[in-house]
């Protein structure tokens, strides 16, 4: 479902080569800024989430990012990929993976000089996987892909244009997480081109 | 171009929202199956490996809740939380050590529930049982243990230290260690427990003059009955597990002494005994004497020899049976003087007469005389 809402908001959304060139070829005389862009990025999604000693701890994960805005819009798509230290014993122990696809839209409430402050909503799927070892005996399993979604709220910097900095509070739920929902912040570089 | 990508971006953004909020309901929570089936550590003939195992009594797997068990971080922290990963033929796999320790846990405790149903004694233990989990525990110079468990008779709860990764099977794993602290729990309502020793430490020298002896008295009888209540429980241990070296798998240090597959060993005479407790002295700083282990498993491997290649569910009633009758001789014998080791193994030759011969072999001889009349009695 998540798929296909995706494929067709991609559809709807990315301007035909045509259309690109188009945008490109016809300077807005008001901003250049508001010309559709493409954008990428790479982060550190830190998660707030519950470890084996129940206690709950930050934990980053690299993600990266590939999307385009116009403003007051960024959408981008974000994979983020996680591999926990093998916890245990040497002759009993787990170690968890997990991965995640979000689909982010951003919305700019206004813009300060340098500083864009803006709301954002994402929603995708996360699979986790884990491997487990009991004496010469070990194997890997795979759970279901869950839907997960959130809301955020950040802040960004693009005083360096194309270059440009993002920090965004995060609330995300999918059935597996613990706690859910999970907290996060997800400290972004980035660049358009 | 700028004006029809806002209003398509607004469509999709209002089509986001509605998504995300008529889609809140499609992760279902992990926790709310019915009888979760779930891939564990599990003992089978003997040996351990990954199996699938339905756990029959849970009613919330996230919150580790079900009618046999409760947990507790601590003895009156909150509830654990399991982390699991549910595969897409529904088996859940834990994705910590603490879960898959504490799922386990549960899975053991489910089973033991069902055995003690099985024997007739389901009903002295009421359920939900209280297990804690990573209990601060410390010993006679006040250090804190680690890798170890009690059952804690006041509190009527099993208690789990933390566990040190040592390259050793976690007791919350090892089947024949749950089943052992499960047994202590049944020994404590089915066999009274003497009168708590009064504290020694602060004791004058004049006053330990005074009650030396009677003190001396005490501590044979609370000592011999632990050596029961261990080796019994050792018994259970093997019973649940199938396994008579399941105290090695967890406490190597400890192996050796409590193994149940190495050779027999007289049961000691009173005697013996009684030396070993007085060796110890008037207020010995351990509580938990090797001697008493030692005598223990002479009882546990006294039950291996005779029952080992037996069916094991015939066994337990058998050590149920002992149990109701140790209490009568306890009654019998308020001042716990006519309590001897060989009086387990005089019961248990009552109660299977056809074990006689070899029970009466394993006797010193002065106490064979006794088994060998009664014996005779019986047949
Ligand atoms: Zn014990």
């Amino acid at each position: 479902m998540i798929w296909l809402f995706f494929v067709v908001s991609l559809n709807t959304l990315a301007p035909s080569p045509a259309r690109a060139a188009e945008a490109v070829s016809q300077p807005l005389a008001e901003d250049p800024k508001d010309e559709f862009r493409w954008a990428f990025s790479l982060a550190a999604d830190v998660r707030w989430e519950r470890i084996s000693d129940q206690s709950v701890e930050p934990r980053a994960l690299p993600s990266v990012a590939l999307g385009w805005g116009v403003r007051p819009w960024l959408f981008l798509g974000e994979y983020s990929y996680d591999e926990a230290e093998s916890e245990g014993s040497a002759i009993l122990n787990i170690r968890r993976r997990s991965r995640s696809i979000l689909f982010w839209g951003q919305y700019q409430v206004w813009e300060l000089r340098r500083l864009t402050p803006f709301f954002s909503g994402g929603l995708g799927a996360r699979q986790e996987k884990v491997d487990s070892v009991l004496y010469s005996e070990s194997r890997t399993d795979e759970g279901r892909w869950l839907d997960q979604y959130g809301v955020g709220l950040g802040l960004r910097f693009s005083g360096l244009d194309p270059l440009w900095l993002s920090l965004e509070g995060r609330v995300l739920f999918c059935g597996d997480f613990e706690p859910n929902p999970q907290f996060g912040t997800y400290l972004r570089l980035g660049f358009f081109f | 171009m700028k004006m029809k990508l806002k209003d398509k971006t607004l469509v999709i953004w209002v089509a986001c929202i509605w998504f995300m909020i008529t889609c809140s309901s499609c992760s279902r929570p992990v926790s709310d199956e019915q009888s979760p089936r779930v891939l564990l550590p599990w003992i089978e003939n003997g040996q351990y490996h990954f199996r699938v195992v339905e756990l029959r009594t849970m009613e919330s797997l996230k919150s580790l809740r079900g009618s046999v068990a409760r947990f507790s971080v601590g003895v009156n922290g909150p509830e654990p939380i399991v982390r699991a990963l549910r595969r897409s033929d529904g088996v859940f796999v834990p994705t910590d050590p603490m879960s898959q320790n504490l799922l386990s846990l549960y899975a053991n405790l489910e089973r033991l529930a069902e055995l003690d149903d099985q024997v007739g004694v389901g009903y002295l233990l009421p359920r939900p049982w209280k297990i804690s989990i990573n209990t601060n525990i410390v010993n006679e110079n006040q250090r804190r243990l680690h890798n170890n468990a009690q059952y804690d008779a006041d509190r009527k709860m099993i208690e789990f230290t933390s566990f040190e990764s040592r390259g050793d099977l976690p007791l919350t794993v090892n089947a024949g260690a749950i089943a052992h602290e499960h047994f202590h729990a049944l020994f404590d309502v089915l066999v009274p427990s003497p009168a708590s020793l009064q504290d020694c430490s602060a004791m004058e020298a004049d006053q330990i003059a005074a009650r030396r002896e009677a003190r001396l008295r005490e501590l044979y009888r609370v000592r011999l009955l632990r050596a029961m209540n261990e080796g019994l429980a050792d018994v259970w241990g093997w019973i649940h597990s199938g396994d008579p070296r399941f105290v090695a798998r967890s406490r190597p240090e400890d192996g050796e002494l409590r193994s149940l597959e190495k050779g027999i060993q007289p049961i000691w005479t009173a005697k013996q005994f009684s030396d070993y407790n007085r060796a110890e002295g008037f207020c010995p700083r351990r509580s938990d004497q090797d001697f008493v282990y030692q005598l223990g498993n002479q009882y546990g491997l006294a039950f291996q020899w005779a029952f080992g290649s037996k069916d094991r569910v015939p066994v337990a009633h058998v050590v149920i049976e002992l149990l109701r009758k140790l209490k009568k001789d306890i009654m019998n014998f308020p001042d716990g003087d006519e309590l001897k080791p060989a009086l387990l193994i005089e019961n248990l030759a009552r109660q299977n007469p056809r074990q006689c011969p070899f029970l009466i072999s394993i006797l010193q001889p002065k106490d064979q005389s006794e088994l060998t009349w009664q014996c005779w009695e019986t047949l």
